[in-house]
């Protein structure tokens, strides 16, 4: 393991969980988790915009922060608490700092959130009784970063979520699925959606699940399910819009 | 004396309990008291009688434990029950979900503790319904933060467009903490760093304070006189002027920060429009700015002193050509010009100043279309000794008069009359065609002449071949 003599080792166990069942993560790519994990775990707050320094200059691009180690880190401590390694108000504190990670890079992100007039616009929804929206919000920025418009919709009723879709003008639709015990209320959701759109959309079901539910397309009326946004998004054929070509993340 | 790492009670504390007392004790200590056998059969159930109903659960005795599990509760229970027969290790307390017989599921927290020869074990649980309930309350508020954030973005994205779209140099700080919190583009352009790496930092570590000063008691001092403050920046040094405005809002005091270039490293623009204004302000030429109709709209010191004005607003608002020998001609043949070809040059004319003698003047006008109603430039230049070194040239044209005057007695005062009057009308034409660059309509005009009569006299002079 890599020199973490500086942090207060919160993570440590979790990391070492992690190894000895992957064995995937090791060197340069742990100590970001380890970070990471720490920020989200310790007993009293640890500054933001430290961590976020602290990553940038051990060589941490943004886009890999969004993409790949906060929701890395974030199901890290899901499956601590599925095995009773954490309890919930850990996992609870941890993914609200977590969030606020996210949040922090999204509005340094925003100084060039718009699209152009033409772009696409994509509404990724979390649908009600959802209890997370890590996945759903990573998406937005994936999405975003494409050079796409996004909007979002948490927890939105199915009347919210009717109007969304009959007053903006939405190309397709992300559907984040975290549990496959609510696929009820997804299946709803979907259902209500092509009912509402004045035209047809694709509509596209992602999230931690896609990997564990084979049937997750069948049981939720979804026209495919993909977890990678820039994937869904071709499949969708929407033509990312912008003159100077995919953003990069930008660095915090 | 331990196992699994837990003490037992000091010999002799406790005396041997009964099945009968145990069996109380085991109730009121757990929420939830399960016995099972080694494969998970369950032997008894006891449920602490102060504790909220889990339904009926009566019927679990006799049956597998496993029956009454959730689905992802039921690897979990296998694993601890694998490893409570195979390690010697305490286990960590396992949370499970009960399926509930007429309420909805529950979660329990067990222990497991082996209590007799025969494989049998105690699950002892604690309920979790109350940390599960504050938990669901915990994720809905969340749920309610992001949808309120997502809210809140679009105005958020309304004031960075707002930000990023405005030339002028802002910057917010902090007067709490003397921190930057928010830098738009073209501030970032003039503190030479991206905005981003500015935000964060402290006031006093981009500007050069005055020694002794805190940034918080400058910039609320400056806000509270209306005044700007003169800084230099820390990288470079180069000069700026600071216009602060404070407020507070939600209890947090701020300050708004307009970052002008006091020269330096100012933008060309910047260096460009403080140029003209020197030149306008100081020039010796006289400038005069126009509306379409002629109006004036400012004049600069130059022009006042031409015409005799004391103060810029005597003569703002009035006509140009009250100041023009021929008045409204002047004004329209340069203005036309100009309309058409942009500009007009070395039109010489004379000021008739308010008060005292003529000046005679060369005039160019210029067409400015800015993003409203188009605007005339007017540059004077006096022309009293550049005539007087033309007309001191004019000894040819005094030597043709001495001509005509030797055509005495040889014909007759009519007809030398004639011949001069032909001489000096083909002159005036020539010089007021020239003046207005060949518009003759404006030609006919100054002369006093209709549009037919200029053309017969110019036929006649041969003059109608200058197109």
């Amino acid at each position: 393991m890599s020199d973490r003599s500086h942090l207060h080792g919160l993570a440590d166990p979790i990391l070492r969980d992690t190894s000895d069942r992957t064995g995937a993560w090791g060197g340069q790519a742990e100590m970001h988790l380890g970070v990471l994990l720490d920020f989200a775990l310790a007993r009293t707050e640890r500054d933001l915009a430290t961590t976020l320094d602290h990553l940038r200059q051990s060589g941490l691009r943004t886009q890999d922060l969004v993409d790949v180690y906060i929701p890395k880190a974030a199901r890290l401590m899901g499956d601590q608490w599925c095995s009773d390694g954490m309890g919930f108000a850990d996992v609870s504190i941890g993914s609200a700092r977590l969030m606020g990670l996210l949040r922090r890079i999204e509005r340094a992100e925003s100084r060039a959130d718009t699209a152009h007039l033409s772009a696409p616009t994509v509404l990724v929804c979390v649908a009600d009784g959802e209890q997370h929206v890590m996945g759903a919000m990573t998406v937005a920025m994936q999405v975003r970063r494409l050079g796409l418009d996004c909007r979002v919709s948490v927890g939105d009723t199915l009347a919210q979520c009717r109007r969304a879709l009959s007053t903006g003008h939405i190309d397709a639709v992300f559907v984040s699925v975290s549990s496959t015990e609510r696929l009820v209320p997804v299946r709803k959701l979907v259902e209500n959606i092509r009912e509402c759109a004045s035209r047809p959309l694709r509509v596209v079901a992602g999230g931690s699940v896609a990997e564990e539910c084979e049937e997750l397309k069948s049981l939720t009326g979804v026209d495919f399910v993909s977890s990678d946004a820039a994937a869904a998004v071709r499949r969708c054929g929407l033509t990312p819009f912008d003159q100077h070509g995919p953003r990069a993340a930008t660095v915090t | 004396m331990t196992s699994r790492g837990i003490k037992y009670w000091n010999t002799g504390s406790i005396p041997l309990i009964g099945p009968d007392v145990l069996g109380d004790i085991i109730a009121s200590a757990a929420d939830l008291a399960v016995v099972i056998s080694d494969v998970g059969e369950v032997l008894s159930v006891l449920v602490n009688p102060a504790q909220r109903s889990f339904g009926n659960v009566d019927h679990w005795e006799g049956r597998d434990i496993r029956d009454f599990l959730t689905v992802e509760s039921v690897p979990k229970f296998e694993a601890q029950l694998d490893a409570f027969g195979t390690k010697s290790e305490p286990l960590r307390p396992m949370e499970l979900n009960h399926t509930g017989d007429g309420t909805s599921d529950f979660p329990i927290r067990y222990t497991l503790h082996r209590i007799g020869p025969d494989g049998a074990l105690l699950m002892l649980g604690r309920d979790l319904r109350p940390v599960a309930e504050m938990q669901q309350q915990l994720v809905k508020a969340q749920m309610a933060l992001e949808r309120d954030y997502e809210a809140r973005r679009e105005h958020d994205t309304r004031f960075r467009v707002a930000m990023d779209a405005i030339e002028e140099a802002i910057v917010f700080v902090s007067l709490e903490t003397g921190k930057i919190v928010e830098v738009n583009g073209s501030a970032g352009t003039l503190l030479g760093a991206e905005p981003v790496d500015v935000t964060g930092r402290a006031f006093g570590s981009v500007f050069n304070l005055p020694r002794g000063t805190s940034a918080i008691e400058a910039v609320t001092a400056a806000s509270d006189a209306g005044t700007a403050l003169d800084l230099t920046l820390a990288a470079g040094k180069t000069p700026v002027r600071v216009r602060p405005r404070a407020y507070r809002a939600a209890g947090t005091r701020m300050a708004l920060l307009k970052i002008e270039s006091a020269g330096g490293t100012a933008s060309a623009g910047n260096i460009l429009s403080d140029t003209l204004m020197g030149l306008f302000e100081t020039g010796s030429e006289a400038m005069v700015f126009t509306d379409a109709e002629g109006t004036i709209l400012s004049a600069n010191d130059a022009f006042l002193e031409l015409v005799g004005e004391a103060e810029p607003t005597s003569v703002r608002g009035r006509a140009l050509a009250d100041y023009l020998a021929r008045g409204s001609i002047d004004v329209r043949v340069m203005a036309d010009h100009a309309q058409r070809d942009g500009r007009m040059r070395l039109y010489s004319t004379r000021l008739s100043p308010a008060y005292g003698a003529d000046t005679v003047i060369e005039m160019s006008a210029t067409r400015i279309s800015g993003a409203g109603q188009p605007v005339f430039a007017f540059v004077m230049r006096d022309a009293t000794h550049a005539e007087a070194v033309g007309r001191s040239s004019l000894g040819s044209g005094e030597e043709g008069m001495r001509s005509v005057m030797e055509l005495v007695g040889s014909a007759t005062l009519k007809e030398i009359v004639a011949e001069t009057t032909d001489v000096v009308e083909k002159m005036c034409i020539e010089t007021a065609v020239e003046l207005t660059n060949n518009n003759r309509v404006a030609a006919a005009e100054m002369l006093g002449l209709s549009r037919q009569s200029l053309y017969v006299k110019l036929r006649k002079y041969g003059l109608l071949s200058r197109d």
